[in-house]
């Protein structure tokens, strides 16, 4: 508020007039707590502020953020709100009227919570996390901040590799969030009861297991820009980090509260991780090592999950989440539980339930269970080959073979699907041009399955990503493609696939993918680079049409570095990684063991959880 | 109030308040298809494969303004009390901003209640800088007052130059406890009107580039054709 010596001119209102979309910053949502945050009983609360560096649309679709959110508010002496970015427009006016941010619900000023908790997983969205500091008006540098700033605190899957942050973060989580989150509310609430300092909190959250304090270590240069190592500067700082990890997940928490956003958000509706982990040892797959062992929830602990969210939302759209939800035992039991709601009872009749997976995995199975997803409507169906060769499947560790994409193809077809979606990656370790003409020739021929069948109106999406090496699978070790080479591969596809109407190819912009493989590994040299192309205007890296590549060019030029140099880098085994400080529970060999399986062509065999030994994290 | 086709019409009327007023129409029609359902009503659902429950809505408000007299007919294919009882679940199930006082069966569809609208009246006030309420309050008086008499009130609305005169029934000034405003009644002819900004931009056009001000608008009363 401003007060102009009369009349108050409220600030906010005024952005909310002058913005578009200012739906997304009012917050008022269903389900929420409304606490009255200046009462005398709340004078100590501990005031938490979860923030996604997105914007509403996209942070609110985020599974982690409702699990922390469902948590923290539900603690006793805690206040906890959200905050997620502006748009230009907004972020623009708020700076020149002096507004800072604030949280949505509460409408407090971002700087007067305790914490704040920013997720992290993506690389791209690192900018974004500068920028949501710089609104909030807090030091975006942790050795900058004041006493009376908040503790910036950072969770995530990108934190599996925290150094490019490293300058910005006072405290990483990593790992499994669950746990930790009422552990830190828990130090948060006991260290301002005691009037601890600023270090001393960040001190006591350092114990908390998962936890890495960034300013207790100081990396160590070799070679000009190379990390050879990290040096401990804090007295009882671990040696590692290990990674928090629920065991039962069965047992863990899961949100069922779940606030609902009065607009349509990436994914507006009831959510339900029904597994974590992966049991495909997929190589290039972060996700799939990082999020080990494979865990399912029960079928009937997720059916009643499924009830008490439609009761408390009325959600009748659900999604089961999982990284591959085809694996899932019960998936069945639990689609014809969802889907056969609507005769469950009286407070469930008239709803009409539906569910969607976000993966499916090549096979009749899956075509099987789509029909069973849409039974009026086939819109379409999406696989993942990833490689176009038998000789590429096997490096990577997909365990699909030709015949089950043409067996699944053919089912699709017979069952009235007229879109079929692929996923492919190019620039793969060890991918020669014979691997992409076979690429090629099995989209072609997915594509004469449905001519042969006479299919009217078929179509294919074949979207090609370009691979991206991620620290803590076998191929942290690989090259990303460069530029020139990137670009030659997707020409030669085009051109194999060119005479094809029906099939419509997409390629991944190669700016994107060389940021986000400079940042997926990232040392703590990285942060110069960052803060220089903040300040060079550089946020919104992962919105295509807002890259700012040449900022981000001379920024790394700036702090003597190369960007596609850096993307494109080899690391030899044996060299030390920025992330090794972070001990996932895989063992040091294994990931070498797969990486010279993958050069020698030679698949894994998929988890099987608690029975098989080879990783080290069962 | 029980249809041909067995269906009930339940008339709710609710304000729009708060913050939630910068919720486009669009958005407030699925906020009150995931309400009701969470109201656990006995819903009519229209036909064809993408269900939802049948509503009509009274004249969509424009985004962020304010109303004490919204309605809209919800179809229920079983009776159910319209009492107190029903409207504090109709509170408790929407978020907050969107508050029901009035809940009746009617007998016929939404374009019968609409039919007997004349005119909507409208609060819009003006929150600014003393000084610059100082500045502008004369004029903005004047042109007001100028409203009535003049045959024409041009202004801009979505790229071209549209008359709005015939719309306004009646625009009147008011200055009270250092705000100002004005109070308009739009008309609503053959089943649409005008957005009561278009009167507040014409009247602060000159303001609008150079001055930091915010506007406050309300929709008061629906004026009927018998009144």
């Amino acid at each position: 508020m401003k007060n102009t010596g009369g009349i108050i001119i409220n600030k906010f209102e005024y952005i909310l007039q002058n913005v578009s979309k200012p739906q997304q910053y009012i917050g008022c949502e269903y389900g929420l707590k409304r606490m009255e945050t200046d009462a005398p009983e709340n004078k100590n609360a501990v005031k938490v502020l979860l923030s996604f560096p997105d914007t509403y649309e996209i942070g609110m679709s985020n599974f982690a953020v409702k699990i922390l959110f469902e948590i923290m508010e539900s603690i006793d002496g805690v206040i906890c709100d959200r905050a997620f970015l502006p748009e230009d427009d907004c972020a623009a006016l708020m700076k020149k009227i002096d507004y800072p941010l604030h949280s949505l619900n509460y409408r407090i000023p971002a700087a007067e919570f305790d914490a704040i908790g920013v997720t992290l997983e993506y690389e791209l969205n690192y900018s974004n996390v500068l920028h949501l500091l710089d609104l909030a008006g807090i030091a975006l540098e942790s050795k900058d901040r004041k006493e009376t700033d908040p503790v910036v605190i950072a969770g995530g899957s990108a934190c599996v590799n925290p150094e490019p942050m490293a300058d910005f973060i006072d405290v990483f989580f990593i790992g499994d969030g669950e746990e930790a989150a009422a552990e830190i509310c828990a130090v948060l609430k006991e260290s301002k009861k005691s009037g601890l300092s600023r270090g001393e909190r960040i001190k006591a959250l350092s114990r908390l297991r998962g936890a890495y304090v960034p300013a207790y270590y100081e990396p160590v240069y070799g070679e000009p820009g190379v990390q050879a190592g990290i040096k401990k500067i804090q007295d009882g700082a671990p040696e590692r980090i290990k990674v928090r990890t629920i065991k039962d997940l069965d047992s863990a928490f899961h949100p069922v509260k779940l606030i609902v956003p009065n607009f349509e958000t990436v994914f507006n509706r009831g959510v339900v991780e029904i597994a974590r982990g992966c049991k495909n040892a997929c190589r290039f797959c972060q996700a799939g090592f990082i999020y080990r062992p494979y865990r399912e929830r029960s079928v009937e602990n997720i059916k009643s999950i499924i009830k008490k969210i439609f009761l408390n939302t009325g959600y009748t759209e659900f999604t089961l989440s999982s990284l591959s939800a085809t694996d899932h035992g019960g998936l069945k039991e639990i689609i014809n539980y969802t889907l056969g709601l609507n005769e469950a009872g009286e407070e469930f009749r008239g709803a009409l339930f539906s569910v969607s997976l976000p993966s499916q995995r090549i096979s009749t199975f899956s075509v099987e269970l789509a029909g069973q997803l849409s039974k009026n409507k086939k819109s379409g169906l999406t696989f993942a080959p990833e490689a176009g060769s038998q000789r590429m499947r096997d490096v990577i560790n997909k365990n699909v073979s030709e015949q089950d994409l043409y067996t699944t193809a053919e089912a699709a077809v017979a069952s009235g699907y007229r879109l079929i979606k692929l996923y492919f990656m190019i620039g793969l370790p060890f991918e020669t041009d014979e691997d992409l003409l076979e690429m090629a020739r099995i989209i072609s021929r997915v594509a004469a399955i449905a001519r042969e069948k006479k299919t009217r109106g078929f179509s294919m999406n074949v979207t090609f990503s370009t691979f991206v090496p991620k620290p803590h699978t076998p191929f942290q070790w690989a090259r990303q493609a460069s530029r020139e080479e990137v670009v030659r591969k997707q020409e030669l596809i085009r051109e194999q696939l060119k005479k094809y109407r029906e099939i419509c190819l997409k390629f991944t912009r190669y700016s994107v993918t060389e940021l986000e493989s400079a940042f997926a590994r990232g040392s703590r040299k990285l942060c110069g680079a960052l803060l220089d192309a903040y300040k060079d205007g550089c946020r919104f890296d992962a919105w295509d049409d807002r890259l700012k590549l040449e900022n981000w060019r001379s920024a790394f030029e700036k702090n003597g570095m190369k960007l596609a140099d850096y993307a494109t880098r080899e690391i030899k085994p044996g060299d030390y990684l920025p992330w090794s400080l972070v001990d996932t529970g895989i063992d040091a060999g294994f990931l070498e063991e797969e990486f010279e399986s993958a050069e020698k062509e030679r698949a894994t065999p998929a988890c099987d959880p608690g029975r098989c030994k080879r990783c080290g994290i069962c | 109030m029980q249809t041909q086709k067995n269906e009930f019409i339940l008339q709710a009327w609710y304000e729009k308040n708060g913050l939630i007023k910068y919720t486009a129409h669009r958005d407030v029609i699925n906020v009150f298809y995931i309400s009701l359902i969470r109201a656990k009503l006995p819903l009519c659902y229209t036909e064809g494969f993408n269900r939802i429950p049948r509503l009509s809505f009274s004249p969509a408000l424009s985004l962020g303004i304010s109303s004490k007299c919204e309605f809209v007919n919800i179809y229920l294919n079983k009776r159910v009390e319209a009492d107190g009882e029903l409207l504090k679940r109709f509170n408790d199930a929407f978020p907050p901003g969107i508050i029901f006082n009035r809940l009746e069966y009617v007998e016929t569809d939404i374009n019968k209640t609409v039919e007997k609208i004349k005119a909507f009246e409208y609060r819009c006030e003006i929150e600014a800088d003393c000084s610059l309420m100082e500045e502008i309050g004369e004029e903005i008086k004047q042109k007001i007052a100028a409203i009535g008499s003049a045959e024409k009130v041009m202004v801009n609305y979505n790229d071209r130059v549209r008359d709005i005169r015939p719309y306004i029934d009646g625009c009147e000034f008011f200055s009270a406890s250092g705000r100002a405003g004005f109070t308009v009644k739009t008309l609503l002819i053959a089943g649409s009107s005008i957005k009561p900004q278009l009167v507040m931009n014409y009247i602060m056009e000159k303001y609008k580039e150079k001055a930091m001000y915010c506007v406050s608008i309300q929709k008061e009363k629906i004026i009927y054709k018998s009144q």
